[in-house]
């Protein structure tokens, strides 16, 4: 917790800018000293643990932690906590008395499941969160518009990394769409310099309900210096977009699953992905098929995340289920490396062999101005598929003749992905809403028949 | 009838409320709205939502609509109130830490009058910018991680936050199955949309003892009842006035009335007029919240009608009781 030493655009300059090789070294005697606390106190990893035939000692090099530690998922959770009745799924390191916040996962796959914070861990969290903000320029005293869910991991971040910086915290409420025309008239009353949370799908919207409320938004939204988009992965077509339309605002992305403590908050870098703090957390990229490495840690595939200071609720080679890309070019900060999510590992659609998220064709149709809110769902057909199905939502304010604009996106996606595409016209109603701020963009229906 | 409320107490409030009109008075608001220095608390001008709804067009420096008695960043943070509970999302309020602390007391005491305590697990539903959730949990609220304790730490509850909107009734249940709560804050849409999910099961069978329903309206004794015999619990009931931070709760022993905190609280009933009435007599519930020295909210007249009795129960403080009369003034 160095904030006492934070320098121009390093919240803690030695630790975010330490070699590589040291962050591995501190890594790898972290999470030794981290699987033995699991296994001594949760009844989960000492289950684990013991089925695999691990003992902790055992692990005494990284190639004995990725042979042998298992990875595992939150079916896995959800199982050990139906067997047992334990609402911790049996990962509870303390006693209850001592957590001071409890969270439930969004339930974009399934039953919620829940996490917990400790004080100290809490306070990690938000550390891990503050350091972004200060690299990306967040300063006392700024005003910030701090949308939250009340159930969600991030809302205890958020609020405490305003209260670390010493911002000015306007709270506003669940970034639903409805919301749109409310919080654009908050921002007209508050006038923030930086909103660290709204989703992609708000953020798209914000600037046409000014328009209908009379105000140019290059206008009305041109003292907010930041936003950070979160909910949805975000495309370098909305980025542009969105930048445009907020009045040359500088929009980051934020992502990251509740249990992680690797989560990515662009800012530190002006280059787009955001880096993951080496010192809190540990994140692999396996093959979501093989669990292999696909780098180590570049690559594209399942982000496998490790805590190495979590107390309470502490997760060990998590296997996230968010698909994500790493990224090895050269930056100061590159003991900690930096990517972002794409999406889920279960959104991948194989077509002709090649694997294609949501987010490849979220980037193409986001350049048509009929189809820029990306309110879409590609359709997994079966294991295999030679044509990648989308169902899409067109803007009927914009649109003028929905064939040419088919013609149109077809080729602009075959052109891009080089595989065949059927476009299909459904309403705005018809994308699933898992939960109220995020659209189910996959829909599978390979085990329909 | 309960026990004296104590001539130091009464004299400390009159101090308070003394201080309260100087802090108040030096604001542009309060010197328009009151127009002469005020001596006497009976003569302040009551304050209307027209009132503060004026004030922002009047007042455009800040969202306070000139009633801030301290520089803007020492608020822990600031929110529209919520729209699920109706008042106008145009009126702003803020907080900050030491105002949160008198606050944290007034729930505290609340949740130990409900029978919580150590090791109970409690749901509390509402919308993210609703301040309710500021003073109840650690996890957010000003402190967070760094600051005074919320209601939760103090009498080691584990809090549980979700969102008001019944459509997430169904994440409500799924972590009552498997926390076992021993009460729920809701409103009667998310109960009723649980209690549709449930089926044959009753909340009761999950562990909850009591649910203690939210509302900026006043919930009548007989519908609390229906909603006890529907809903196979016992029903508490909160009334919240969002722009004076006031919560009230209803009475165990007199289910007529509701109790607002008189250290923390000056209630008052007054007429059209803005002039007190004797006690008995009907108008309308008028509130100051006494540690709200940022933005002061004085004499805050509410839509709210009823009457006060002084010897109507022997619980709480002094056995003052409020008792609304949802069908107006008599």
């Amino acid at each position: 917790m160095k904030g006492a030493f934070a320098v121009e655009r390093y919240w803690d300059q030695t630790i975010q800018t330490m070699r590589p090789e040291d962050v591995r070294e501190r890594q790898l005697k972290l999470l030794q000293r981290q699987i033995q606390y699991v296994y001594d106190r949760a009844p989960f990893y000492r289950d684990l643990y013991d089925r695999h035939g691990l003992k902790p000692h055992q692990v005494k090099t990284w190639d004995d932690f990725r042979k042998r530690v298992p990875v595992f998922h939150k079916d896995d959770l959800r199982d050990y906590q139906r067997r047992t009745g334990d609402p911790f799924s049996g990962l509870l390191c303390v006693p209850r008395s001592q957590l001071v916040g409890l969270w439930t996962s969004s339930g974009t796959t399934g039953l919620p499941t829940l996490g917990a914070y400790t004080r100290t861990d809490m306070a990690m969290a938000i550390e891990y969160m503050t350091r972004s903000y200060w690299d990306a320029g967040v300063r006392p005293g700024q005003r910030a518009l701090l949308i939250n869910i009340n159930f969600h991991w991030l809302m205890p971040l958020t609020w405490g990394m305003a209260r670390r910086l010493g911002l000015r915290p306007l709270l506003f409420e669940f970034g639903h769409a409805m919301m749109a025309e409310r919080i654009a008239q908050w921002i007209l009353d508050y006038r923030p310099d930086v909103i660290p949370s709204i989703t992609t799908e708000l953020a798209t919207l914000v600037p046409v309900a000014l328009r209908k409320m009379g105000h140019d938004p290059a206008v009305a939204l041109k003292g907010v210096k930041m936003i950070t988009t979160m909910g949805e992965a975000l495309t370098d077509t909305a980025r542009k977009s969105l930048q445009q339309e907020w009045g040359g605002v500088t929009v980051r992305d934020g992502a990251g699953c509740g249990e992680g403590y690797v989560w990515m908050f662009e800012g530190s870098c002006d280059h787009p992905g955001a880096h993951c703090w080496g010192d809190i957390g540990y994140a692999e990229v396996l093959d979501p098929d093989t669990e292999e490495s696909v780098g180590d840690p570049v690559g594209r595939g399942e982000l496998v995340a490790s805590n190495l200071l979590v107390q309470g609720v502490p997760y060990v080679r998590f296997g996230t289920e968010d698909y994500v890309d790493i990224y090895d070019d050269h930056c100061e900060r590159m003991g900690h490396p930096y990517g972002r999510i794409l999406g889920r590992s279960n959104w991948r659609v194989r077509v002709r062999g090649k694997d294609f998220l949501p987010y490849d064709v979220e980037n193409v149709i986001q350049r048509f101005p009929e189809t820029r809110k990306a309110e879409f769902f590609v359709t997994k057909e079966a294991a295999v598929q030679d044509t990648l199905t989308v169902s899409i939502a067109y803007d009927h304010d914009l649109t003028r003749n929905p064939d040419a604009l088919r013609m149109s996106l077809s080729e602009a996606l075959e052109s891009e992905l080089s595989v065949p595409i059927a476009i299909t016209w459904v309403q705005s109603s018809e994308i699933p809403r898992p939960v109220p701020h995020k659209l189910q963009k996959f829909v599978d229906r390979s085990k329909n028949g | 009838m309960g026990y004296g409320w104590g001539g130091a107490v009464v004299a400390d409030t009159r101090q308070q409320q003394k201080s309260l009109m100087a802090s108040a008075f030096a604001t542009p608001f309060y010197r328009r709205h009151w127009v002469t220095q005020p001596e006497e608390w009976s003569e302040l001008p009551i304050l209307r939502d027209s009132d503060l709804k004026a004030a922002r067009r009047d007042f455009p420096e800040n969202v306070f609509g000139g009633r801030l008695t301290v520089p803007e960043r020492n608020l822990l943070y600031i929110w529209p109130p919520s729209g699920a509970l109706k008042p106008d999302i145009s009126i702003y309020m803020g907080i900050t830490d030491d105002e949160r602390t008198h606050w944290v007391d007034v729930i505290t005491r609340q949740w130990t009058v409900l029978g919580l305590g150590a090791e109970d697990v409690v749901q509390v539903l509402s919308w993210s910018n609703d301040p309710f959730v500021a003073v109840l949990t650690t996890a957010v609220g000003g402190a967070s991680a760094y600051g005074s304790p919320a209601v939760d730490e103090l009498l080691g509850i584990l809090t549980v936050r979700l969102e008001l909107v019944p459509s997430e009734a169904r994440r409500t249940l799924a972590t009552a199955e498997l926390l076992h709560p021993a009460a729920l804050f809701a409103d009667s849409a998310h109960v009723e949309a649980m209690r549709q999910l449930l089926g044959t099961k009753t909340l009761a069978s999950l562990g909850y003892r009591s649910v203690i329903l939210r509302s900026v309206e006043w919930v009548e004794a007989k519908t609390r009842k229906q909603w006890e015999e529907a809903w196979q619990i016992p029903v508490r009931r909160l009334l919240e006035i969002p722009y004076a931070l006031g919560y009230g709760l209803d009475c165990e022993r007199n289910p007529q009335g509701v109790h607002f905190a008189r250290d923390h609280y000056v209630i008052e009933v007054t007429d059209d007029n803005g002039h007190l009435v004797t006690e008995g007599t009907n108008g309308y519930f008028t509130i100051t919240p006494l540690f709200l020295r940022s933005h002061p909210i004085i004499r805050y007249q509410t839509a709210i009608t009823g009457y006060l009795e002084h010897e109507a129960c022997d619980c709480l403080d002094d056995g003052v009781l409020f008792i609304p009369r949802p069908e107006g003034r008599q």
